[in-house]
C-alpha cells in the first residue's frame, strides 16, 4: 500500500489538512514574533538638560543701573548758573539712560526666577522622558516574553485536553476490550458446546434414521461388520454387500477411542508433506475427513471413501469429496494410473489377507508413477499397542507386523518401501531400572530384563509403511 | 538425525521462554542435533542440561551457510529478549513457535525506538491492509495504547514461516482464519512435574510466620498490574473481616512502578500481603507446595499460554484465572453461580475458578471467600488440576507433539519466493548497503564485499 492510497481516505485527508494548517500557523506566529523582537526599542543617548541660568551680573546690574547723582545745588554764582544750564542740557539724556537701565534691570530681575524655573522644568521633563522610555522598553520586553510564553500556555492546554482525551479513550478502550474479551470467551464456549450438541444430535438422528430404515425394510442389520472402508469378504466390485456395524455406533466409537477430530488431525498432519505437490490423492477409510481437510489446506486435491456412510456424510457436510462404499470396488472402478497418491490410516488391520493382497495389487495399478502409498496401522510389535489399542476395536481382523506390511508392499510392486514409527510410548511410563550402574550380576540381569521388556512392551504405538510406485 | 538451529533466550534472562527451552530441549535432544542461538556471547548464558551447544546468533549466518540446518526454530514472543530473532525470520524461514497472539508490542518497540517510523508504517499496512492507515500514525505517535492489542501484526511472521506452532487451539484457528492455507499447528504446552523438597509447605509457612490455618493465595511471576494484583487486593480488603485467615503472597520480581504493599496498606490490609522477591525455580516448587490457591490472573492478554498456570496444575493447586478465550477448553467454575464453565456439554471436572473480566472484583470476592472457607472444594479442584496436567500438559507429551511438528516443518518447503517478496522491503535488507558505507568510511573499496562473496561461493 502506498502513501498516495492512504491520503485518498477521508480521515487521512483531514489529518493532513490539520497538519498543514498547524504548520502554517506555526510559521506565521514565529515570523510575527521575530518581527516584534526586532522592533523592540534599543537604548540610545539621552539629550542633556540646558546649563543652569547665568545670574553672575544680576547683582552688579542692580547696583550700577542708577546714573544720575543728586540734582546740583542751585547756587548763585556764574559757575552755578553754568552748572545748572549744563545740567539742564544733559539731564534729560541721563534720565532716559537711567530709565532704560532701570527698566532693563527690572526686566532682568523679573526673569531671573523664570529662567531658573525653566531650567528646572527642562531637567524634570527630561527625567520624566527618560523614565517613560525605560518603562516602555520594559513593557516591550514583557510583551515579547508574553508572546513567547503564550505558546507554552496554549500548548499546555492542548496537551491537557489531549491527555484527558487519551487517558479517557484508553480507559474506555480497556473497558470495551474487557467486555470484548469476556464476550469472546463466552462465544467460543458456546460455539464449542453447540458443536458438541450438534455432534450428539447428529449421532442420535442417524440412529433414528437407521432404526427407521430397518423397521421399514423389516430386515435389521447384523452387527460385527468391518468398520472403516472395506468389506472383508468383497472379492470384486459386484461382491456381496458388506454387513455393517451400525454406522452411528462406529462414529461414537471413533469419538471415544480414536480421539477427537482435532487430535486425529494433529496426528495425521505428519503425513501431509509426503503428498506435497501431488494431486488426486485417495484417502481410503477417510472417516470424518480429517486428512482430506489437511490436504485441502495444502492445496492438494483429494477424495475419500469410507464404508461407513455416516462417516462419509460427516465429511461431505464439511464440503469434502467423500463417498461411501467398498474401497476395493472403488479402486477397481478407477482408470489405471489415475491416482496421485493413496493414504489409509488405521484401515489395513480391518482387512482379510486375501482382500488386502488384492487391494495392494489394485492400488499399484491405479497409482501414477512417482506417487506414494502410505498405510498407517497399529504397531502390534509393541505389546502395549496390541493389548491396549488393537484388541479394543472389535472390527479389527488381523494385526500386521511392520515387516509383514513392508514385505506385502514390496511384493505388490512398490519400491523405496520404508517404515515410519510414530506415537512413541512415554519414557517415564516405561519400566524403570534402579538409578546408577548395576553393582551385581543380579542387578545387571534385572537391568537387562527391564530393557528387554521395555523393547517389547513399550515402543511405538503406530507405524506407517510407505512405498512408491516408480 | 535432523540438525536444528534453535533461537531462544536462555537463563540468566528471566523469561518464561528461557525456562521453557531449558525444559524442552533436553526432552527432544536425543532425536535431533540442536545448536542454540542466543543474543550475545555464548558464555553469558546457561545451557540446558543436554550438552547442547550454545552459540552467539552473530555466528549463525556463516555456520548455516557452511553447513545448512534442516530446520531453524524461532521461539518468538514480545519480550525484548526475542528482538534479535527478527533479523533472521524472513531471510531464514523456519518453524516459528509463537508464544504471544500478537507481536505489535515487539515490532513497535524495535522500529520506533530507532526512529524507523516509515518502516513501522509500511509493516503495519502490510499486516493490516484493511485497517485505516491512520492507525499507523497513532502507533507512531504512541497514542494507540491498549488498542495495540487489536492489531496483532502477525502476517509478516506467518507468511515467512515454514510452519507455525502455537500453544492454543483458539490461536491456531485465528491464524488459519486470518491467513488461510498457512501451515500452523497447535500443541498443548507441557511442564515438568512439580517436585517440591520434603516438608516444603510447613517450612515456607514457618519462614513467613504463617499459622497452619492461614489460607495462602499465591501469585507467581513478576509483580505487575497485569497480574491483577490491585484487583485482588481490593477484593481482599472488602472481604477481610469475613476471611481473617487469608494471606496474599506474591512470589516474583517486584517492579519499580508498582507497590502492592503500599496499596494494601492504604486499604488496611497491608499486613495480609507478603512479597518474596525473585526466587529460583527450585524454590518456586516449594512455594507451590505451600499455596492453598494459586492466582493465575492476567489482563491485558496477548493470548499467551501461561507456563506458570500449568505448573500450578501440575502441583495440584486450585487456581483462580482470568476467563479468556484461548483457555476456554480448560473447565473452571464461575464464582457468580458456581456452575462449570466448559466447552463440552458434559460436565468436565473443573480445575479452578475463572473470573469474568466484566465482574472482576466481585467475582474475586466470591472466589476468595468460598475457596478460603471450603477446604473440600480446594482439594477437589486440586486433584482435577493435577489430572488435567497429567492428561494434557505433561512435558513429555509436549515433546512428543513437538517432534511431529518439527518433522512436518522440516519437510515443508520454504515459502515460495512471491510470498517472501511481498514482505515490506526492510525485511529483505542484508545490511550490504550499510557495510559498503562502513568500508568507504575506513577507506576500503566496496568491491571487497563482491570479492568476499565470490570467494565464499566458490569455497562452499
Amino acid at each position: 500500500m502506498t502513501r498516495e492510497i492512504v491520503t485518498e481516505r477521508g480521515s487521512a485527508n483531514d489529518l493532513a489538512r490539520l497538519e498543514r494548517e498547524r504548520d502554517e500557523a506555526d510559521r506565521l506566529y514565529n515570523e510575527a514574533l521575530t518581527r516584534l523582537d526586532a522592533a523592540i526599542q534599543k537604548p540610545s543617548e539621552h539629550p542633556h538638560p540646558p546649563p543652569p541660568y547665568d545670574d553672575f551680573q544680576v547683582t552688579p546690574l542692580n547696583q550700577r543701573w542708577e546714573l544720575l547723582p543728586l540734582k546740583p545745588d542751585e547756587g548763585k554764582g556764574w559757575l552755578a548758573r553754568i552748572r545748572a544750564h549744563a545740567w539742564a542740557m544733559v539731564a534729560p539724556l541721563f534720565e532716559r539712560q537711567q530709565a532704560f537701565n532701570a527698566a532693563l534691570v527690572d526686566h532682568i530681575n523679573r526673569n531671573v526666577a523664570i529662567h531658573r524655573e525653566t531650567t528646572r522644568a527642562l531637567e524634570t521633563t527630561l527625567e520624566m522622558l527618560r523614565d517613560d522610555r525605560q518603562k516602555r522598553m520594559e513593557y516591550q520586553t514583557l510583551l515579547i516574553l508574553y508572546a513567547q510564553n503564550v505558546t507554552g500556555y496554549v500548548d499546555t492546554k492542548d496537551r491537557l485536553v489531549g491527555g484527558l482525551m487519551h487517558t479517557g479513550l484508553s480507559a474506555l478502550t480497556e473497558e470495551t476490550q474487557k467486555h470484548f474479551a469476556s464476550t469472546m470467551a463466552r462465544d467460543r464456549r458456546y460455539e464449542e458446546q453447540v458443536g458438541d450438541v450438534r455432534s450428539t444430535l447428529s449421532v442420535m438422528t442417524r440412529a433414528v434414521q437407521s432404526m427407521k430404515r430397518e423397521l421399514e425394510s423389516g430386515s435389521p442389520r447384523r452387527s460385527g461388520e468391518t468398520a472403516n472402508a472395506v468389506a472383508p469378504d468383497a472379492t470384486a466390485a459386484g461382491g456381496a454387500p458388506p454387513v455393517a456395524l451400525d454406522s452411528y455406533k462406529y462414529v461414537g466409537f471413533e469419538d471415544k477411542f480414536r480421539g477427537s477430530q482435532r487430535e486425529i488431525r494433529e496426528r495425521l498432519a505428519a503425513y501431509v508433506p509426503l503428498f506435497e505437490g501431488s494431486s488426486d490423492v485417495l484417502d481410503v477409510g477417510c472417516g470424518r475427513g480429517e486428512f482430506l481437510d489437511l490436504l485441502r489446506e495444502r492445496g492438494i486435491s483429494a477424495r475419500g471413501i469410507d464404508l461407513n456412510d455416516e462417516m462419509a456424510a460427516v465429511s461431505r457436510s464439511r464440503g469434502l469429496d467423500a463417498t461411501s462404499g467398498d474401497a476395493l470396488s472403488y479402486l477397481l472402478a478407477q482408470p489405471d494410473g489415475s491416482l496421485g497418491g493413496l493414504f489409509a490410516a488405521q484401515v489395513v488391520e480391518h482387512l482379510e489377507p486375501d482382500y488386502l493382497m488384492r487391494f495392494l495389487d489394485t492400488a499399484y495399478h491405479k497409482l501414477r508413477p512417482g506417487s506414494k502409498i502410505v498405510l498407517e496401522t497399529i504397531n502390534p510389535a509393541c505389546w502395549f499397542a496390541f493389548f491396549s489399542s488393537y484388541i479394543r476395536d472389535i472390527t479389527h481382523v488381523r494385526p500386521l507386523h511392520p515387516d509383514t506390511l513392508q514385505y506385502l508392499l514390496t511384493a505388490s510392486g512398490f519400491q523405496k518401501v520404508t517404515v515410519r514409527y510414530s506415537a512413541p510410548f512415554p519414557d517415564e511410563l516405561k519400566l524403570q531400572t534402579a538409578p546408577g550402574e548395576p553393582s551385581s550380576a543380579a542387578e545387571q540381569a534385572i537391568h537387562d530384563n527391564v530393557k528387554t521388556l521395555n523393547a517389547l512392551l513399550f515402543t511405538y504405538l503406530d507405524y506407517a509403511a510407505i512405498g512408491e510406485r516408480l | 538425525m535432523l540438525r536444528l538451529a534453535w533461537f531462544t533466550p536462555l537463563p540468566p534472562v528471566r523469561s518464561g521462554i528461557s525456562d521453557y527451552s531449558v525444559e524442552l530441549i533436553p526432552a527432544i535432544a536425543r532425536d535431533y542435533q540442536i545448536d542454540i542461538y542466543v543474543d550475545g556471547p555464548s558464555d553469558a548464558f546457561t545451557a540446558p542440561p543436554a550438552s547442547t551447544p550454545v552459540v552467539d546468533a552473530h555466528d549463525f549466518v556463516w555456520k548455516h551457510q557452511r553447513d545448512p540446518y534442516d530446520l531453524i526454530v524461532y521461539q518468538l514472543g514480545n519480550a525484548p529478549c526475542h528482538d534479535y530473532m527478527w533479523a533472521y525470520l524472513a531471510r531464514f524461514p523456519g518453524l516459528v513457535v509463537l508464544h504471544d497472539g500478537q507481536l505489535h508490542h515487539a515490532r513497535g518497540r524495535q522500529l520506533l525506538r530507532h526512529g524507523r517510523r516509515d518502516e513501522y508504517r509500511r509493516e503495519f499496512w502490510f499486516n493490516h491492509p484493511d485497517a485505516d492507515p491512520t492507525v499507523a500514525d497513532l502507533g507512531v505517535s504512541g497514542l494507540l495504547g491498549s488498542l495495540t492489542y487489536f492489531f496483532a501484526m502477525l502476517r509478516s511472521v506467518v507468511q515467512s514461516a515454514r510452519h507455525v506452532l502455537v500453544h492454543s487451539a483458539w490461536l491456531r484457528d485465528q491464524i488459519r482464519d486470518a491467513y488461510p492455507g498457512s501451515p500452523v499447528s497447535a500443541v498443548d504446552m507441557g511442564v515438568a512435574a512439580c517436585q517440591p523438597s520434603p516438608g516444603a509447605a510447613a517450612r515456607i509457612r514457618a519462614r513467613h510466620g504463617l499459622r497452619d490455618d492461614a489460607v495462602i493465595f499465591m501469585s507467581f511471576g513478576k509483580v505487575t498490574p497485569a497480574k491483577r494484583i490491585s484487583e485482588v487486593i481490593r477484593a481482599l480488603a472488602s472481604v477481610a473481616e469475613r476471611v481473617p485467615q487469608v494471606r496474599l503472597m506474591l512470589v516474583g520480581d517486584p517492579v519499580e512502578y508498582y507497590d502492592p504493599v503500599r496499596e494494601a496498606s492504604e486499604l488496611g490490609v497491608g499486613d495480609r500481603v507478603i512479597m518474596t522477591g525473585f526466587l529460583p525455580d527450585r524454590d518456586v516448587n516449594d512455594y507451590l507446595a505451600a499455596a492453598d490457591v494459586s492466582l493465575c490472573l492476567r489482563w491485558p492478554s496477548s493470548h499467551e499460554t501461561s507456563a506458570s498456570w500449568l505448573r500450578c496444575l501440575a502441583a495440584g493447586t486450585p487456581t483462580i484465572s482470568t476467563d479468556l478465550v484461548h483457555t476456554v477448553d480448560i473447565p473452571t467454575l464461575d464464582p457468580q453461580d458456581w456452575r462449570v464453565r466448559s466447552t463440552s456439554i458434559e460436565q468436565d471436572a473443573p480445575v479452578g475458578v475463572s473470573i469474568d473480566l466484566r465482574d472482576e472484583i466481585h467475582s474475586l470476592q466470591l472466589a476468595m471467600v468460598r475457596l478460603s472457607e471450603d477446604a473440600r472444594l480446594r482439594a477437589t479442584l486440586g486433584r482435577s488440576a493435577r489430572d488435567l496436567w497429567d492428561a494434557r500438559f505433561r512435558l513429555d507429551r509436549m515433546a512428543q507433539s513437538y517432534r511431529g511438528v518439527i518433522d512436518i516443518a522440516a519437510q515443508t518447503p520454504v515459502p515460495v519466493a512471491a510470498r517472501l517478496a511481498a514482505l515490506p522491503e526492510h525485511f529483505h535488507s542484508t545490511g550490504g548497503a550499510e557495510t559498503q558505507r562502513i568500508l568507504q568510511d575506513i577507506g576500503l573499496p566496496p568491491s571487497v564485499i563482491d570479492f568476499w562473496n565470490q570467494h565464499e561461493t566458490a569455497r562452499t
